[in-house]
């Protein structure tokens, strides 16, 4: 049975929590500004709105609603925060945490309105230690942020599959993905400790952070970032016992508001390479990239499919027709691109233009695309580039002979390569006619896998809603896919057609698990459209859920329902935590 | 009056447009030289609400759309609404990601535009200078002849010359240097020019700061000057100016200008084989005028005034951490200098302090606007650091300098 995503259950949460009395919130402030600078502490419509919202709308089922909090804090220390959870649970009201806001699914939209503490003035990085190998960051420090710091150093952040606009707490703390999470796991795997404040106010450090804590923060200059310190060497991830880290996971904050967190950092490689293969049957593409797991080749990659989605979720939908029969059509591509040199003749005797070339009609037909990402010494990459290929033709695990778009991959993801020419590529796909692609976005495009921004491109089209699973076996994958494009087809998703849908599975060495992220681009004008767009969802979520394959993201409100209905184990569990640490309601249910 | 109409609708889906990506909000990782100069958004930096951040305004901009709260009841909105500097950064990086209708600063001036109509805004100061221009003609409250500084007085409104030097009011009243050092350039160079008598304000800090009453006049007037003395290219040292003729006036007429525009940094690019410019020894940094850059998508002026400025023999360029795109606002725009004065200089110190890190002894820009607000900056920066003040100066008092050789 699938559950009604609307039901009258939700409804009623939502019901019971319309806007604070005036006079409480008066109350409330006064007593938050006691410790907290007043000028941090406002109940102030106008800068409430802004947190009513985020990528996929207001968080509830229903079109024109957005819910404000009642108060806004910002705080500049943990201290400030365990202020705001004691006098939330003095009261009786919920509080809800945002760091950047770059949130999906309303899980940082305040449906039962309450307190929010938005982090803008804790956005320190504490330490960078280049010893254990760790870095200590504040809730408001962006991936973008924090790999400015570390690559003149000559390290990175494991990349979340985020918009570099992202935070690296709360994306780790919610299990982001990531795209060498084949090799390095995801999110959670990445925290080495925590400082966190439970509902009661209590302040809990853990795992590396429990010894040594950062508790002389640097004063907060509007404007100016003090510099890392050295750490001392922070290694320590678990002791005996129970690993509290955990708690927060997840939990948006209801089960603790996170504070600190000491994350892996990595050193950046000597050589890298990005290779790309298109396949026409998904079957064939899948086993491919389980045999490359099991040997440990790379350090991950992404599947892409259907091949028609990629342009259209990122391009117009003129340009994305125009590119597609470039792919499909053998004798249209191979004209409109001799009609491009006739034009500039010299083209053919650069190397680059030939490299993109090739790499376009490498793919050129092909329904589903791959790229695998090669890192570590020059003699590894090599070796790692020719075991992937013998692995691609091996007749025993595919039956059709993969394209080969590497070429395109070089100077598509210039970042990677030295020489690679990402404006052969604009010069290309402009003779071809493309009327909205542009250099810059190309430019950005090099730096995918550092600072990836192609998620947010995808939402902005027209919006959209977005499902990702953290870990699925890869015998699964072949099978989720035909369930979100069954679930597509029986709800009349106008998307299908027009290719505004998509799935991107991330893969690579390591042979236990793939990660699935399903997109969908919707732009719900009425109660109807948003209806069918959920019932989509929940159809899907409900399906991979009662398979074993668990989807995090989901509207907050339909989400815990689903969660509730599947893991009711889990849920009873969460509930003894949060009595046992006395916590105020800081969710829909 | 085509531009200025204000469709709630299309404004409210611009608003809902946004997906909160929070990319707006720091320069894009390929811009960014260090995580010490990530910031681009002068008012979020400053104020650390959400609200100040284009998101936010967004937000704030559907709820008056909705009606969803009484106007009146907000002490904030005022402060939040007019400490945007529209200096357009959250809009590059909006168009990184994808060609889009929101345009946070478009959104933010017609929200400005409602709130003047509703006589919410504009700020007490931002007032005073519509009031000025509706009585003087400019916003500085002026009632001497216009361009009074110049002294020959044969380039005064004369007829079909090939240049019409719009000096605009900044530069005509209070930054005359920069437009003597312009009509110096422009006599070097033998160019059949003229100044007029009769220019009035272009309009630019009404349009800023939503008030569009009298806008429409100074267009029209203005227009019908340059049109009487059959002039084929308006030249501007000022790119507030530069940007509200090339840019808001087409809008505004409903139709393309019947002159060329440019800016005196392309003017001085394509002369540059004309100079003799004489060794300076300098080490300068270049502030990017909002308006030469971001505002004038697709068309950015970046690279023309660095040319000529490298041109110098003995000139010493340092590149900053934020530049072009990236480059952090002087604090000056979109009627924040007369309407939050610490604010501004607060944001104008800590461009300041970013050219004091690169070891510049002076800072040029082509924008008197910019001047303006980085000169302030740099006294509080040498009060608070108790070094010698770093010098601001104009493109073309520079480009003077090198050709006179002081």
């Amino acid at each position: 049975m699938v559950p009604e995503f609307r039901s009258e259950e939700i409804e009623k949460v939502l019901d019971d929590y319309p806007e604070m009395d005036k006079k409480l919130a008066e109350k409330i402030v006064r007593d938050l500004q006691d410790v907290i600078n007043p000028k941090f502490v406002t109940r102030d419509w106008a800068a409430r709105v802004p947190y009513s919202r985020d990528q996929t709308g207001g968080g509830s089922s229903k079109v024109d609603e957005f819910r404000a909090p009642d108060i806004v804090v910002v705080p500049d220390s943990v201290y400030d925060v365990a202020h705001t959870c004691q006098i939330a649970l003095k009261y009786g009201v919920p509080v809800l945490p945002v760091s950047t806001g770059a949130n999906v699914c309303g899980m940082a939209v305040p449906l039962c309105r309450g307190i929010m503490i938005d982090f803008k003035r804790m956005n320190r990085i504490l330490e960078i230690d280049e010893d254990g190998l760790t870095c200590t960051v504040e809730p408001y420090v962006t991936y973008s942020r924090l790999q400015a710091e570390l690559d003149p150093r000559g390290y990175r952040v494991n990349v979340p599959g985020a918009p570099n606009s992202a935070a690296v707490l709360s994306n780790c703390f919610f299990v982001g993905d990531k795209y060498f999470s084949a090799k390095y796991g995801y999110g959670p795997m990445e925290i080495m400790g925590a400082e966190f404040v439970l509902p009661n106010g209590k302040i809990i450090r853990t795992g590396a952070l429990a010894i040594n804590p950062i508790e002389d923060v640097p004063e907060y200059i509007p404007g100016k970032h003090p510099d890392p310190k050295d750490g001392p060497g922070r290694v320590c991830v678990q002791a005996f016992g129970p690993d509290m880290t955990g708690l927060p996971y997840q939990s948006v904050g209801r089960n603790g508001i996170v504070t600190k967190i000491c994350v892996k950092i990595y050193p950046l490689t000597e050589s890298s390479r990005i290779l790309m293969y298109g396949f026409k049957n998904l079957k064939n593409l899948t086993r491919c990239l389980s045999e490359i797991c099991a040997r440990e080749i790379g350090y991950g990659g992404i599947v892409n499919g259907p091949m028609y989605s990629i342009p259209s979720l990122t391009h117009t939908k003129a340009d994305a027709e125009k590119l597609m029969d470039i792919f499909e059509h053998s004798i249209t591509a191979i004209l409109k691109i001799t009609k491009s040199l006739l034009k500039n003749p010299i083209l053919i005797f650069k190397k680059p233009f030939r490299e993109v070339l090739s790499g376009l009609m490498g793919i050129k037909g092909r329904n589903f695309s791959t790229e695998i990402f090669l890192f570590g010494t020059k003699r590894r990459v090599e070796l790692d580039q020719k075991r992937t290929e013998r692995i691609m033709n091996d007749p025993e695990l595919t039956d059709e002979k993969p394209g080969n778009g590497t070429g395109l991959a070089k100077h598509l993801f210039w970042g990677y390569e030295k020489d690679a020419k990402p404006e052969y590529i604009y010069k290309i796909f402009k003779s071809l006619g493309l009327k909205d692609f542009r250099l810059d976005w190309l430019l950005r495009m090099g730096k995918m896998w550092d600072y990836n921004e192609v998620p947010t491109r995808i939402m902005r089209k027209a919006s959209g809603f977005l499902l990702q699973s953290p870990r699925m076996p890869f015998g699964k994958m072949h099978w989720a896919f035909e369930i979100f494009l069954d679930a597509l087809k029986k709800a009349n998703y106008p998307g299908v057609e027009e290719g505004n849908w998509s799935t991107y599975i991330n893969s690579g060495s390591g042979p236990h698990y793939a990660c699935l992220e399903m997109d969908m681009i919707y732009d719900p004008k009425s109660q109807e459209d948003k209806d069918k767009v959920l019932k989509i969802l929940v159809d899907v979520t409900f399906q991979l859920m009662q398979k074993g394959v668990y989807f995090p993201h989901n509207l907050g409100v339909a989400r815990d329902f689903i969660e509730k209905m599947m893991l009711p184990k889990v849920w009873q569990l969460t509930k003894e935590i949060r009595e046992a640490f006395q916590a105020t309601v800081l969710g829909p249910l | 009056m085509t531009a200025f109409t204000i469709d709630r609708e299309a404004l409210k889906n611009a608003a809902l447009s946004c997906v909160h990506c929070a990319m707006c909000r720091q320069a894009l990782p390929s811009l960014t030289k260090s995580n010490k100069f990530a910031d681009t958004c002068p008012s979020g930096l400053y104020f650390n609400y959400e609200a100040y951040y284009a998101p936010g305004r967004n937000e704030i901009a559907r709820a008056i759309l909705r009606n969803e709260y009484p106007l009146e009841e907000s002490e904030k909105l005022k402060e939040i609404i007019y400490s945007c500097t529209t200096c357009g950064a959250c809009e590059v990086n909006c168009r990184y990601i994808c060609d889009t209708n929101i345009l946070p600063v478009r959104i933010t001036e017609k929200i400005r535009a409602i709130l003047a109509k509703m006589g919410i805004g504009p700020l007490p100061n931002q007032q005073k200078f519509a009031n000025y221009v509706k009585k003087y003609n400019n916003p500085y409250g002026e009632s001497t002849k216009r361009n009074s500084w110049v002294k020959n007085e044969s380039i005064l409104d004369k007829e079909k010359a090939k240049y019409f030097y719009f000096v605009g009011c900044t530069t005509g009243y209070r930054l005359t240097p920069v437009a003597e050092a312009t009509v110096k350039i422009l006599d070097l160079t033998k160019e059949n020019y003229t100044v007029s008598s009769q220019e009035i304000c272009c309009g630019s800090p009404l349009i800023r700061t939503g008030q569009l009453d009298d806008v429409e006049r100074l267009v029209q007037q203005n227009l019908e000057v340059i049109q009487r003395l059959k002039c084929k290219i308006v030249l501007f040292s000022c790119a507030g100016c530069y940007r509200t003729v090339t840019k808001d006036w087409p809008e505004i007429l409903g139709k393309p200008l019947p002159f060329k525009t440019m800016h005196m940094a392309e003017y001085l690019a394509n002369k540059l084989k004309k100079f003799k410019f004489r060794p300076m020894k300098m080490k300068v940094a270049y502030h990017d005028p909002c308006h030469l850059g971001r505002h004038m998508f697709p068309n950015q002026i970046y690279n023309e005034p660095r040319q000529v400025i490298d041109r110098i023999p003995g000139i010493n360029r340092v590149v900053l951490d934020r530049e072009m795109d990236a480059t952090l606002c002087c604090g000056a725009g979109g009627g924040v200098k007369a309407g939050m004065p610490d604010y501004s200089e607060y944001i104008a110190t800590l461009r300041v302090e970013e050219v004091r890190a690169k070891g510049a002894e002076a800072v040029i820009t082509p924008c008197p606007f910019c001047i303006r607000g980085l000169t302030d900056g740099a006294k509080q920066e040498a009060k608070n650091t108790g070094l010698n003040e770093i010098k601001v100066m104009g493109l073309t008092e520079l480009v003077i300098k090198a050709l006179e050789g002081k």
